[in-house]
């Protein structure tokens, strides 16, 4: 729904290390866009910024045509699959992806019917009554997206998504984020991606 | 083969260990339970046996109908609770804060906490007899409620703050992607999971309050504000000639029961690590 235009960003943090030096990135509305950079290279930190997590030290981060600099995450109405995942351990995998649906207090109906939707696409339905602490490590990777695709966000970014997963449901869900990137109102994918790290050349090859 | 001669050694240690600790710990639990169920005649006698002769529930009727005792029960409870309340209330934010703020002298909180929580209380025992009485707070609730705190709320801030360290935060920022409030945040997310820890420090607070001697023993002098173990050392029972062995045990059952029971019903929340899983680990 929304275009996202980086103007010479700058973060330093707090030690003074400059871990994003004057990036300028245009996003265009319903542009799928990849971040590949080796370790270390800003590249969480950028979409931390993005999401409203990091302050930016300086430089213009606009979405739509809102400058959104000194809003809060939650007022930006963007979805996000952290690095490590944070998931809710207090709550099932229904409830983990159910968190952000009834923040917004949608109706318990369409709650229900995102929420197995995105279950399935993810290949986690029979693990809906279960905790995050007795997942696999990709199956908590996939909850952490079923949180970031239920919603009706104005982007998606993804720290990450595809490291853990094995080859079948890692097509599977890169048709999903396809899907959520093309699918209308939900214009835009911003996706990030590590091929240095070792975890997964074939399937950030086959997006690069 | 040495290999398995070992493992079976250290198996069977295992065992030992498993068998004995508890036994070594029990051991005294299980003869005063028993003392509490013998007659006076029984404990009077010279030669004990392990298991009461002529059981009797007396001991407990009589007990519980001493006005003394009832009223000393009713005190440590109240104490203990006022000051396990009360340094939790304080210790949380204070606990919160060293494990996500940085600030000047975060170091010296955190190592002074252990080493006030230890400090010996016998050594405030002289000033505080004297200032008590000069401010009216010899022999008061408040009067045990205030130094009992100054061992209770660095406990809770020491436990709290261990607990808190442990809670990936991360999550915090989670929840506000997904569109929820600081408020939210905080309570959809960080309260359920530093419920246990608060659980916790509320528990081991509480035991260390309502086990204290020396203070309760100097700073009461009516039954006022006694309370049990200080109540426990004025008993005489019945028999001038013998001491109250079964009269002892029986007040020991009554305020430990409750403890166990406690402990046993929320051990599996205190010890379950409700964290993990958060993260990729
Ligand atoms: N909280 C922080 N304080 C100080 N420096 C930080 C902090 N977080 C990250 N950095 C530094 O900023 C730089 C970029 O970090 P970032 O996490 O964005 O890298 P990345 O590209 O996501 O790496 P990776 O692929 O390993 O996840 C790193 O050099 C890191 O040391
Ligand atoms: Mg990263």
């Amino acid at each position: 729904m929304a275009a996202i235009d980086i103007k010479n960003i700058v973060k330093k943090y707090g030690d003074g290390f400059p871990a994003v030096n004057d990036v300028s990135i245009d996003v265009q509305d319903g542009e799928f866009m990849i971040l590949v950079g080796p370790s270390g290279c800003g590249k969480s930190t950028l979409l931390r910024m993005i999401v409203g997590l990091e302050d930016i030290t300086s430089g213009d981060m606009m979405i739509g045509d809102k400058r959104v600099n000194d809003t809060a995450p939650r007022d930006r109405n963007l979805a996000m699959v952290f690095q490590n995942y944070a998931l809710y351990p207090h709550l099932s995998v229904y409830e983990n992806i159910a968190f952000p649906l009834r923040l917004a207090g949608a109706p318990e109906s369409e709650i229900d019917e995102k929420v197995r939707k995105a279950s399935k696409t993810l290949d986690l339905d029979e693990h809906s009554e279960r905790k995050p602490g007795n997942l696999s490590g990709g199956q908590r990777q996939r909850v952490a997206m079923g949180r970031a695709i239920v919603r009706d966000a104005d982007a998606f970014l993804f720290d990450e998504p595809l490291s853990n997963p094995d080859a079948k449901l890692r097509g599977q869900m890169r048709t999903e984020i396809s899907a959520a990137a093309e699918a209308p109102g939900h214009h835009h994918g911003l996706r990030h991606a590590r091929p240095d790290g070792g975890h997964d050349p074939g399937a950030t090859g086959s997006r690069c | 083969m040495r290999a398995d001669g070992r493992q079976g050694k250290d198996r069977s240690r295992h065992w030992i260990g498993f068998i004995a600790i508890p036994v070594w710990c029990l051991l005294p639990v299980a003869w005063i339970v028993s003392l509490s169920f013998k007659s006076l005649e029984e404990t009077a006698a010279g030669s004990p046996q392990f298991l009461p002769k002529d059981f009797t529930t007396s001991n407990y009727g009589e007990i519980l109908k001493n006005d003394d005792f009832t009223r000393a029960l009713i005190n440590s409870f109240g104490i203990a609770m006022i000051a396990t309340v009360l340094s939790v209330v304080f210790a949380t934010p204070a606990a919160y804060a060293i494990a996500r703020l940085e600030f000047k002298g975060k170091r010296l909180v955190l190592s002074m906490a252990p080493a006030i929580a230890m400090f010996p209380v016998v050594s405030l025992v002289g000033p505080l007899f004297d200032m008590w009485r000069t401010f009216g707070l010899f022999n008061t609730w408040p009067g045990l409620i205030i130094p009992y705190m100054t061992f209770t709320l660095p406990l809770a801030i020491w436990t709290l703050s261990a607990f808190f360290r442990e809670i990936p935060w991360e999550m915090e920022q989670a929840a506000q992607v997904d569109g929820a409030t600081s408020w939210q945040a905080f309570h959809k997310v960080i309260v359920p999971l530093a419920a246990p820890g608060v659980f916790t420090a509320a528990i081991l607070t509480f035991f260390f309050a309502r086990n204290e001697f020396v203070l309760t023993i100097s700073l009461t002098s009516t039954t006022s504000s006694r309370t049990v173990p200080a109540q426990m050392s004025f008993f005489v029972g019945p028999d001038p000639f013998n001491p109250p062995y079964a009269q002892l045990a029986t007040a020991s059952v009554i305020v430990t029961i409750p403890v166990i029971i406690i402990v046993l019903l929320f051990q599996r929340k205190i010890v379950a690590g409700l964290t993990s899983g958060a993260v990729k680990g």
